[in-house]
């Protein structure tokens, strides 16, 4: 039987034409599957450095390089990125809360945000009550802090009661501990330096105008205490629309 | 991915035993040349990395059998095959009886009686390359070789 079997199956051949069709065709699939792996390939390499560039530019975009802290009480702080965008708003106590969502502030530009929030109806009645309204720029990137120090001075150089400032980041590094906004948080600093006996809890629920009082008044004490008088009363916040660097002595 | 050379290396060798394969289960020349270049195809695409000319031929047989089975099972392949396309296959008259009673056998016994009688595997090694236990491939290699007796009118010489 084995042998039988074996003279059954013996004539049974790949014939040349077959082989020769064979070797063409799976030559060219072959080729074709290795052209679209490096297609695959090719695609994949592009989606993964679109993700990655998308990956940055995010990164980017909500990497805040300047905080402008903009203080009557309510006091609020519009977080900017590198593209001059607000990408954060932060409103402290319950009526800078209550001002940040009532102004839509997100991804607009510094400057038409600042406008809104110094034009909204909480501000403007503010001022007319004889408020103080401080605008501090904390920078994280100095050209772009003194960029928007030059607009907010510029956008506000025509109103009463109004001071524009700089201030460094790391001045102010402990405001949000303690519950301040960072441009009420460098006069608190300030009264600190005057030897002011107010504790932060006090300063968040006062208003700029009642804290640049006790300043002036801290200020006025120091002075008589100190006979030399050199600094005494002089804190840079006195008058009406100071803008420039502000200093601080904590 | 192989090289062309080692592409017509392996057929210059098994293009007989694949081809007897495809005939074996599929019993018709279109489907033959599919599955004929489906196995080259894979095999040249494969990583395997073959340790000598016999692991190489038991992976072509094993690939083989696999992408006929697969056909079989294909949904797409509805129509059923006549046995009488075996006859169109280059055999001789004293032979053709045999090839038919081979390929009448049902599948299980067919893989088996060819790897056995035409390409001299020992029961193991079918078990090996078709992935069943031994004692079964000796009980289907009893059983065909007794169907082949009862086909061919106890023709079998009983090898």
């Amino acid at each position: 039987m084995e042998h039988k079997i074996a003279e059954a199956f013996r004539p049974i051949r790949a014939e040349e034409a077959l082989k020769a069709r064979t070797l063409e065709n799976v030559l060219e699939a072959a080729a074709r599957r290795r052209r679209l792996r490096v297609k695959r390939l090719s695609l994949c390499a592009a989606a993964g450095c679109c993700c990655l560039l998308l990956a940055v530019l995010c990164g980017m975009y909500f990497t805040p390089t300047s905080v402008i802290s903009i203080d009557v009480n309510p006091s609020l702080e519009l977080t900017v990125n590198r593209f001059d965008r607000v990408i954060a708003v932060n409103g402290y106590q319950e009526d800078g809360e209550a001002l940040a969502a009532s102004l839509d502030l997100l991804h607009l530009s510094y400057s038409q945000a600042v406008d809104r929030v110094v034009t909204s109806q909480t501000v403007t009645e503010c001022l007319a009550r004889g408020e103080w309204l401080s605008i501090a720029v904390v920078e994280m990137d100095e050209a772009q802090g003194e960029e928007i120090l030059q607009y907010v001075s510029h956008c506000t150089a025509g109103t009463q009661n109004v001071s524009c400032h700089a201030v460094a980041r790391e001045e102010v590094a402990q405001a949000h501990d303690h519950g301040l906004s960072y441009g009420k948080y460098q006069v608190y600093l300030d009264i600190c330096a005057q030897g002011g006996t107010l504790t932060a809890q006090e300063a968040a629920a006062m208003t700029m105008r009642e804290l640049l009082d006790q300043l002036q008044e801290d200020g006025l004490s120091a002075a008589g205490e100190d006979q030399s008088g050199s600094q005494g009363g002089q804190n840079g916040w006195q008058g009406q629309g100071f803008h420039g660097r502000g200093h601080h002595g904590c | 991915m192989r090289s062309e050379a080692e592409l017509t290396r392996a057929m210059e060798m098994h293009a007989d035993t694949v081809k007897r394969i495809c005939v074996l289960y599929l019993k018709n020349h279109a489907d033959t040349e599919d599955i004929f270049q489906t196995v080259f195809l894979k095999y040249t695409l494969s990583p395997t990395a073959f340790e000598s000319p016999e692991h190489e031929k038991a992976w072509l047989i094993r690939v083989t059998i696999n992408a006929c089975k697969d056909l079989l099972r294909s949904f797409f392949r509805r129509r059923t095959v006549p046995l009488q396309e075996a006859a169109e296959l280059p055999v001789e008259e004293a032979h053709s009886e045999v090839l038919e009673a081979v390929l009448a056998l049902p599948e299980s016994y067919r893989s088996v009686i060819y790897l056995h009688y035409y390409e001299q595997y020992t029961a193991p090694q079918i078990a090996d390359i078709l992935g069943k236990n031994t004692n079964t491939v000796y009980t289907l290699l009893t059983r065909g070789r007794d169907r082949l007796r009862d086909a061919l009118g106890g023709d079998g010489d009983g090898t």
